[in-house]
């Protein structure tokens, strides 16, 4: 892997983050590494390590950590933010990180494509007739298939 | 009715602390009331039978040194025997008025239910009685009656009844040969004046049930550390078998899981517990030792193995098999296979596992408890916001009410060390608080008669009773048996001696007989023994010509008749031959130069000489360096906000200006002489010379920050050490503000089995003090600490938070990847591996801060002069690190401060005033009389041959030209060197071999 230099690195953004509610206690993390032994994902995926993301986070390895995949495989089950001795809100810090992300246009393609989805549809799996027709089937009452707040909840600041 | 005594202090609780507070004030002088809520002594050390380092007991060595006739020299897991100490137990206090010098203490005493003075201890009360609740004594593994013994090998053996678990049914009054029993006792209230009060209740241990996930209550083989040692104890549940309560199989894998209820500011238990590395590493030791196969793994955060020895221990521990994962377990689990399950992330392979266990071991921290809060409310102080009582701080061990003193766990879980030490300091200032000042009191003996030209006329006095088993025993024959014997004048028998009618009795029909010595046929010696031998008193005879002896222990459990009358007749004839040949030593008298030499001026020296002072004894204070001060004068912060300058100022002041100190600056030893009480110091000043006379010496030279080639130091002034970063940043060479990046690296050249050794214990606490003073000014800083076990023990870890929470970067490394440094130009890079991302990191700190510890100023000359040893790394050589934390081996010779072993300001100031302590005691009156059994030497048939010199543990002999000498303070009558010496030409007038050989006989006729 790569050396970091950390001389080139964001020393401000822990402290930046540090501010964000969803960051609270971040840094008082000890690496006692409770999160990661916890963590059902990390258990079947190596890839995936709660710890090294906060690490990445604290160090200032500001682009690296905004533009890691491994983030996207958290699957928000909130053991790690249970655990954690310090009370570091692992999985909300884990969801401020996602959206900074996909902000700054850092998510991967599928989590894009996803994102097109909702805007456009509301929903990540649009509904169509063909679903409510399958639904009538089974007593079940229809859902609209167009959202008509879409506008409102996307307009631009 | 309040008992005048203002020279009295008040000591609640008797553990370890409270015991050695309480036996340093007696030897003192003092009178001692020890208050203990429990029905026994001995605290949790009652449970605990193997400590670090030797993995011994050892709880002995607190015994008195110097005088110990007063003291019973029993095993102290019996009990303790002081007659300067009065022992209440199950009495807590329950109001505390008036002030220093003048408290009014009210002691309430629970019921015993059982009157000790009538309890023989028979047991047939434990076997009548119907209930039957969990055994605290085991840690609940395991059950016990209502009426049961708190400790089984406490003495005296009396019962005591759990009338929290007692129904009154009343089986065992009837039961009880003695009428010992009453279930209407209630409680008793008294008032008792004392001059101060030592607080020493102990704290509590953690509870890991729910909340917690390790299914300790669930999981018969989730166990504390303390009920391992339960069952790894010969006492134990399973005998001191290692098998899993579950089903009763050996045990082939154990995982320690560390920091339960600590390190978890989540729950507000935002404290390290201090002692539980430790324990854990010596638990997996004894399992290695008793078990070689059985996997020992210990599941931890920080190895914080810290101090003098802990980094020795550590990898003594390891090399044993102990294999250490570093990662926190939350939660423990059962599997189909009745196994336990534990989920960890193991770094090396930046994976998740899960292991199976047969027994998990939690190491289960501090607790505070509600004893604690209610004591501290009777007493009028305050505890800290997690419960405990505050840390001393650099001034006083006294809580914030004049007069009142914290020792012990109760400030937070300390090692036997650290308790020992704080207990001594405890009770200096107790004694000084109150009036204790001068000389202690001389005990007045009772007038005896000499009999040592006397031809032996033993008597012999049977008790019938002998706990209620001696009533079937054929008295007739064996009273015939004895009187047989030529040398017995008479034999009388009595009924329970043990009780005072009985006593009065036995002293009725043995005067007027004209014996000269006495053998006493009784039950239980431990407690009766010194009762029964005030029995020589109305005979006129010392007390060590009436000689005690077992009958109930001597095998009369056995059915035949005919045995036990043969077994009786033996056990006593035993003891009369012992009489019979017993030698009359004299008792030798030294008079003690009541002056105390101490060498080295600084914070632990300066402390030592005013605790000595203050208590009535001239000190002559000698520093080499034209001022005092020492290395303490570098210091210029502390991590509390302390102020250590204008401290150790007004420590000069105070010392300067004492009367009874004379201070010799540039001053240094060259000389020294003479025994334990009587001493010659030659001392030097320039080219002056000068001859003190001193009974005793407190060495405490001090340390330095020490060097180390490692990173670069000294390759760029960029790289410096934190002693320097503090100077400079006070001096204000170093700007905070000026400063973007800096990096500290710990254990700079220590815990290096190729360096230095050990862990210099303070260095964490400076990178954190050094972190704080430069984001104090400049809160951007971006400052890196890389460790490898970060040591912010007890509450430190609060402030270690609070750093990290200001952004500093904790980074663990290795010792086999340690950091490198190279100097380029002006600049300096440092590079090394974060162990979490797996990377290298490359960075050019505008400072390189290294944590290089401290070493002990070279004090080999020094040892070789007065003749006392060094440890591997250069630091004195306790007597005992545990028990006899100051004391050196050459009596009479103390050491305190970084000399002896490495140690923050706060705690040194604690060991200086347990060592002044020590001083104190030996030179507390004016003649040092030795116990009546020290080995002598027989000149005409020594043959120079040194064995007895270096065989004998208490340094109590040393050659002088042609002869060997004893030092008969020093000397405890071990016995050894009369064992090891090929001429017997070395000996111990009471323990002759024509006495040994006389009772072989008598036992074997």
């Amino acid at each position: 892997m790569e050396t970091i230099q950390l001389d080139n690195l964001d020393s401000g953004f822990k402290r930046e983050l540090a501010r964000l509610p969803e960051a609270a206690n971040l840094m008082a993390c000890f690496t006692c590494l409770t999160c990661v032994a916890s963590c059902p994902v990390a258990q079947v995926d190596s890839r995936f390590n709660p710890i090294r993301i906060i690490r990445m986070a604290l160090m200032g390895l500001r682009e690296d950590v905004l533009k890691c995949e491994e983030l996207w495989l958290c699957s928000s089950c909130y053991t790690c933010q249970e655990r954690c001795p310090n009370d570091v809100r692992i999985t909300d810090f884990l969801t401020l990180l996602k959206n900074m992300a996909l902000k700054e246009g850092h998510a991967p393609q599928g989590i894009r494509a996803q994102e097109d989805l909702v805007r456009t549809h509301g929903r990540i799996y649009p509904l169509d007739d063909f679903d409510n027709k399958k639904r009538r089937k089974i007593d079940l009452p229809p859902l609209p298939t167009s959202c008509d707040v879409l506008e409102a909840l996307f307009r631009p600041e | 009715m309040a008992e005048q005594n203002l020279d009295t202090v008040l000591v609640i609780g008797a553990g370890v602390g409270g015991i050695k507070a309480a036996i340093d004030l007696a030897e003192r002088g003092c009178r001692v009331i020890l208050a203990e809520s429990s029905p026994a002594l001995g605290g949790i050390l009652s449970q605990l039978d193997y400590q670090f380092p030797n993995n011994h007991c050892g709880l002995c060595r607190m015994l008195p040194a110097w005088e110990r006739d007063p003291a019973s020299e029993y095993c102290m897991r019996k009990g303790l025997f002081h007659r300067n100490i009065r022992i209440l137990p199950m009495t807590e206090l329950i109001g505390l008025e008036g002030g220093a010098g003048r408290f009014e203490a009210t002691l309430r005493t629970f019921p015993r239910g059982v009157a000790p003075e009538r309890c023989i201890g028979c047991g047939r009360c434990e076997e009548a009685c119907p209930v039957e609740v969990y055994d605290g004594f085991n840690e609940g593994m395991g059950k016990r009656k209502a009426v049961h013994r708190e400790v089984p090998h406490n003495v005296p053996f009396s019962y005591v009844i759990d009338f929290e678990a007692c129904t009154k049914c009343g089986e065992c009054v009837e039961a009880c040969p003695t009428e010992a029993i009453s279930l209407e006792e209630k409680d008793t209230q008294a008032v008792y004046q004392a001059g101060a009060v030592i607080l020493a209740p102990g704290c509590g241990l953690y509870d890991p049930g729910p909340p917690d996930a390790y299914n300790y209550q669930s999981l018969p083989d989730v166990i504390t550390s303390l009920e391992l040692e339960r069952i790894l104890s010969g006492s134990g549940p399973t005998s001191g078998r290692l098998i899993r309560p579950s089903t009763g199989e050996h045990v082939r894998s154990i995982a320690w899981i560390q920091c339960v209820g600590s390190r978890n500011a989540g729950r507000g238990q935002d404290f390290c517990s201090s002692i539980c590395c430790m324990f854990a590493l010596k638990e997996a030791l004894l399992v290695k030792e008793r078990s070689p196969e059985t996997e020992a793994t210990v599941f931890y955060m920080d190895m914080r193995a810290y101090g003098k020895e802990g980094y020795r221990y550590h990898l003594q521990s390891a090399a044993a098999g102990t294999e250490l994962v570093q990662c926190r377990v939350h939660t423990v689990e059962a599997g189909p296979d009745g196994r336990l399950y534990i989920r960890h992330y193991l770094e090396a392979e930046g994976e998740v596992r899960e292991r199976a266990f047969d027994l998990v071991v939690l190491s289960t921290g501090q607790a505070s408890t509600p004893e604690m809060k209610r004591l501290a409310g009777v007493a009028g102080v305050e505890l800290n916001t997690c419960g405990f009582a505050p840390g001393p701080g650099l001034r006083t061990s006294a809580a914030d009410r004049a007069g009142v003193f914290w020792c012990g766990s109760a400030t937070g879980l300390k090692d036997i060390t650290e308790t020992v030490l704080q207990a001594e300091s405890a009770a200096a200032e107790a004694a000084a608080c109150a009036g204790v000042t001068s000389e202690s009191p001389e005990s007045p003996s009772p007038a005896t008669r000499d009999v040592s030209r006397e031809i032996p006329r033993v008597g012999v006095l049977l008790c019938r009773c002998l706990g209620g088993q001696g009533r079937d025993l054929p008295w007739e024959e064996i009273r015939g048996d004895i009187a047989a014997h030529p040398d017995i004048v008479d034999v009388v028998e009595a009924d329970l001696l043990c009780r005072p009618e009985g006593f009065d009795e036995a002293v009725r029909k043995l005067g007027g007989k004209d014996l000269n010595r006495l053998v006493v046929g009784a039950c239980a010696p431990y407690v009766y023994d010194r009762r029964l031998r005030k029995l020589g008193a109305g005979l006129g005879l010392r007390e060590d010509l009436v000689e005690v002896v077992d009958l109930r222990g001597t095998g009369l459990g056995t059915g035949d008749p005919r045995e036990k009358r043969r077994l009786a007749g033996s056990v006593v004839a035993s003891a009369v031959q012992k009489q019979k040949h017993r030698e009359f030593p004299g008792t030798a008298v030294i008079s003690a130069v009541r002056k105390v030499v101490i060498v080295g001026g600084g914070l632990a020296g300066m402390t030592a000489a005013l605790t000595v002072a203050e208590s009535g004894i001239q000190v002559h204070l000698l520093e080499k360096e034209d001022r005092l001060g020492g290395e303490t004068r570098q210091r210029r912060f502390t991590l509390d906000g302390g102020d250590p300058v204008s401290f150790l100022q007004g420590l000069e002041e105070r010392v300067r200006g004492h009367e009874a100190i004379e201070v010799y600056t540039g001053t240094e030893l060259i000389g020294f002489s003479g025994e334990p009480g009587c001493f010659a110091a030659r001392i030097q000043t320039g080219d002056k010379g000068e001859s003190l006379a001193c009974g005793a010496i407190i060495l405490a030279t001090g340390c330095r920050e020490a060097e180390t080639d490692e990173y670069g130091l000294g390759r760029s002034n960029r790289i410096i050490r934190q002693g320097d970063l503090e100077a400079g940043l006070a001096a204000g060479r170093f700007s905070a503000g000026d400063l973007g990046r800096v990096i500290m690296i710990q254990c700079a050249g220590s815990r290096d089995p190729d360096g230095r050794a050990y862990c210099s214990r303070i260095c964490c606490a400076s990178a954190l003090k050094n972190a704080f003073k430069i984001l104090e000014v400049n809160p951007d800083a971006d400052i890196f600490v890389l460790y490898r076990d970060f040591m912010s023990y007890g509450f430190m870890e609060s402030r270690y938070r609070e750093l990290r929470e200001m952004g500093v970067q904790f980074i663990t490394y290795r010792p086999e990847k340690k950091p490198e440094v190279e100097v380029e130009g002006d600049e300096v890079l440092v590079r090394f591996q974060e162990p979490i991302l797996r990377r290298t990191v490359d960075v050019h700190p505008d400072l390189l801060i290294l944590s290089t510890g401290m070493e002990p100023s070279d004090n080999r000359s020094l040892a070789r002069l007065i003749g006392i040893q060094l440890n591997e790394d250069g630091f004195f050589q306790e007597m005992d690190p545990k028990w006899r934390p100051v004391d050196l081996e050459r009596p009479g010779v103390f050491a305190c401060g970084t000399a002896l072993s490495p140690r923050n300001m706060e705690e040194a100031v604690i060991q200086a005033r347990a060592a002044a302590m020590r001083a104190v005691i030996l030179l507390g009156r004016k003649t040092l009389p030795s116990s009546r059994t020290v080995s002598e030497v027989r000149q005409a048939l020594c043959s120079l041959c040194e064995t007895c010199i270096s065989i004998c543990p208490f340094e109590a002999r040393f050659r002088d030209k042609d002869r060997i000498h004893v030092i008969p303070s020093a000397c405890q009558g071990c016995g050894l060197c009369a064992a090891a010496c090929p001429n017997g030409a070395a000996w111990l007038p009471m323990f002759t071999d024509r006495q040994a050989m006389g009772m072989i006989e008598g036992l074997v006729d």
